[in-house]
């Protein structure tokens, strides 16, 4: 390969070593969904019985995907190209290949933004368990719990108020009010770009290789803390006994792809670009299994064996089935204050999210940052200073509209459904533009072993349909919710009729109805529909003269607490709605910004690589 | 360990959901995740040993730190 600069990329930089390269992108996947989603996750979809659809999944989507970006990766990189869109308009010169680039900048760049925010909360519990600060909010809490079951209310009632007030879940606007939190968002926003300022040798790959094994080392300290409890052997088994009555549930078997697909940060662009700084024999089939096999080992071993058998030890079954963020951020500090030497491990286990969250998000911004280097000639420091700029941007929104997780989650939403598309365009340009056998082969140069002979079919016909398959139904299951959360009308609606559902429920409190009962009471009242309209002057005098706590110690009619709930409500509607907005105007923003690259500098690069007769022989 | 904490233990262990009694990892739940751990470990192993046995590399592998690449600015 020539060692020439070529205009347009004066930079060549490569990955150090081979064990590097496998923990930086090991690092990109191993977050919080390896420790949290994936327990959660399986104690949820069948225990041990979801292992049989994960493990499948990890064959035939996982791993042939990684496979695919991995060797993409590598050849846009013998392109000159280290950004996205280069390394897709380099192997398919059409506009769908830059709309394919635009996608996987959009998807980590966004990410990032609320990203960030959950990393500082990893970062601020840390420095809650090793300052003892939570174990003064225990003490306070237990102090008039007699029995156990009251000390396990009092704890998780108490992580639960700190997580939403902490964390700014109960009002718009409170992280930005001041206070701690903000200076731990831009503490950990400043270690990501003094570490990605560095480069990708000396920052990503030097952080990394330290990173990794000392959270591995923290999560194996804390796996054996949890493995010698007493009784463990009940956790373990509420984590795998096997129901295998649920594998003949379709929704089993979506979950466990769904948590392959999103945990190994396959197919929108991190490997992508991590991939580009490979030389052009090195081995991709290795370096790409090892890197999988470290985040199964993180996510299979550490975390399945690590948060629920604790939590179901220490606080019931009830405490070991939650969502990520519940079993993460209340769960984890409540099993903490009961475990011998809580302090320590509380401090470990969240520094250790810190350091897998950090990895992850370096990921995230490389692929911007090398755009902005190839596709505009911008230095490094201009290039962070930009990104830093726009990420900052998003990460003040998101922590702005924080009630509820209003934009992290809205957010999140669309990012997963982006990252979807962006992967299935990406194994089917691998498997019908490139061609499967042709893009096999060149997986396979300078590999240590060649992939199976069935790695063509796989990939042309199995793998996209898988990921159709996920696409669809994932569409199908989550975005009617979004979507009407994103109507203004219909919440404000939906809210009035909860006020005045309370109130029905507050008059009926004394005669002890069943839920079914108090259901039909409150219909007959408010109408059947969850959206219904409130007609006030057909609700009897008991109802509309009602009042209800407004908080601040006043009362409200309900009639008037209703209308400020729907006007909170379309307000919440809207910002969804701004969300979106602001995702499809970014991504056409980054689409524009990427064709005019092609066109210029990325165009003039790749050309220049071709007539030095060092290209892709396919691509001409 | 201390006396409180057994106690809080075994209170956990027969409290989590009362009248049940707690099952613990049944046959079929230890070879799951036997399996499931031996095969991630088999495969983490494997690839790590491929790795290290690799013979260092002819060229220099390492980052050209006298070249120094233009994107950082010193």
């Amino acid at each position: 390969m020539s060692t020439q600069p070529v205009e347009g990329c004066q930079r060549k930089e490569n990955w150090g070593s081979r064990i590097g390269v496998v923990l930086a992108v090991a690092g990109s996947a191993v977050g919080l969904g390896n420790f949290l989603r994936f327990p959660g996750q399986a104690v949820n979809n069948g225990g041990g019985a979801f292992m049989i659809p994960y493990i499948l999944s990890f064959l035939l989507v996982g791993i042939p995907i990684a496979w695919c970006e991995w060797t993409i990766g590598r050849l846009g990189g013998r392109y000159g190209q280290n950004n996205a869109p280069g390394i897709m308009f380099a192997i398919w010169r059409r506009s769908p290949a830059k709309l394919l680039g635009a996608l996987a900048l959009l998807v980590p760049v966004v990410i990032y933004m609320y990203y960030i925010l959950l990393e500082a909360w990893c970062l601020d519990y840390a420095i809650h368990f090793a300052t003892g600060r939570f174990d003064h909010l225990f003490a306070e809490t237990t102090r008039n719990a007699s029995g156990h079951a009251d000390q396990i209310k009092a704890v998780v009632g108490a992580t639960r108020d700190f997580f939403h007030t902490n964390c700014g879940l109960k009002a718009h606007g409170s992280l930005l009010a001041g206070g701690r939190m903000i200076w731990v968002v831009l503490f950990s926003f400043l270690v990501n770009f003094v570490i990605i300022y560095r480069g990708v040798t000396k920052g990503i790959e030097s952080f990394c290789k330290w990173a990794m094994p000392l959270l591995i080392l923290c999560a194996i300290v804390i796996l054996v803390r949890v493995l010698t409890l007493p009784h463990i052997s009940a956790g373990l088994g509420f984590m795998w006994n096997p129901d295998w009555a649920r594998l003949r549930d379709a929704k089993v078997w979506l979950a466990a792809a769904g948590q392959i697909f999103f945990s190994l940060s396959v197919g929108f662009g991190l490997i992508l670009v991590y991939a580009s700084y490979l030389r052009e024999n090195d081995d991709v089939v290795l370096t790409s299994l090892s890197a999988s096999s470290t985040n199964e080992f993180c996510e299979v071993i550490l975390g399945g064996m690590i948060v629920v058998p604790a939590a179901f030890l220490f606080l019931g079954a009830a405490g070991a089935k939650g969502g990520t963020f519940d079993l993460g951020f209340i769960t984890v500090p409540a099993i903490m204050h009961f475990m011998p030497l809580g302090r320590l491990f509380g401090a470990m286990w969240f520094g250790l999210l810190f350091l897998a969250a950090v990895t992850s998000s370096l990921s995230m911004l490389q692929p911007a940052i090398a755009f902005l280097e190839d596709g505009f000639g911008l230095r490094r420091r201009a290039s962070v200073a930009v990104l830093g700029l726009v990420t900052a941007i998003g990460a003040a929104f998101t922590m702005y509209f924080s009630k509820g997780a209003l934009a992290l989650d809205h957010t999140d939403f669309w990012c997963n459904l982006f990252m979807i598309v962006a992967a299935t365009g990406m194994v089917l340009m691998f498997g019908w533009v490139i061609g499967a056998e042709r893009g096999v082969e060149e997986m396979n140069r300078g590999a240590d072993f060649r992939v199976p002979r069935f790695m063509p079919v796989l990939l042309r016909y199995v793998t996209p349909a898988f990921l159709v398959a996920i696409l669809v139904a994932w569409t199908w299951q989550t975005a009617p919710s979004h979507l009407e959360r994103m109507n203004p009308d219909k919440q404000a609606r939906i809210a009035a009729r909860a006020v005045y559902a309370g109130v029905v429920k507050k008059h009926y409190a004394g005669r002890k109805l069943a839920k079914k009962e108090m259901e039909q009471k409150t219909a007959a009242l408010l109408g059947a529909e969850k959206d219904a309209a409130i007609d006030a002057a057909k609700l009897p005098a008991w109802l509309a003269d009602a009042t209800v706590a407004g908080g601040h110690g006043k009362e409200l009619s309900v009639a008037e607490a209703a209308a400020r709930r729907a006007a909170e409500a379309r307000s919440d509607a809207n910002i969804a709605r701004y969300v979106f907005l602001g995702i499809v105007a970014f991504l056409i923003l980054l689409y524009v910004l990427a064709d005019i690259a092609c066109r210029t500098r990325i165009g003039r690069s790749i050309r220049r690589v071709e007539d030095e007769g060092i290209a892709w022989e396919a691509a001409k | 360990m201390s006396v409180l904490t057994r106690q809080l233990l075994a209170l956990a262990a027969d409290a989590v959901e009362p009248g049940k009694p707690v099952a613990g990892l049944t046959p079929a739940g230890a070879t799951i995740m036997t399996l499931s751990i031996a095969l991630v470990l088999a495969m983490t192993i494997f690839c790590f040993w491929r790795i290290m046995r690799e013979p260092a590399p002819e060229t220099h592998h390492h980052a050209p730190l006298e070249i120094e690449t233009d994107d950082v600015e010193q």
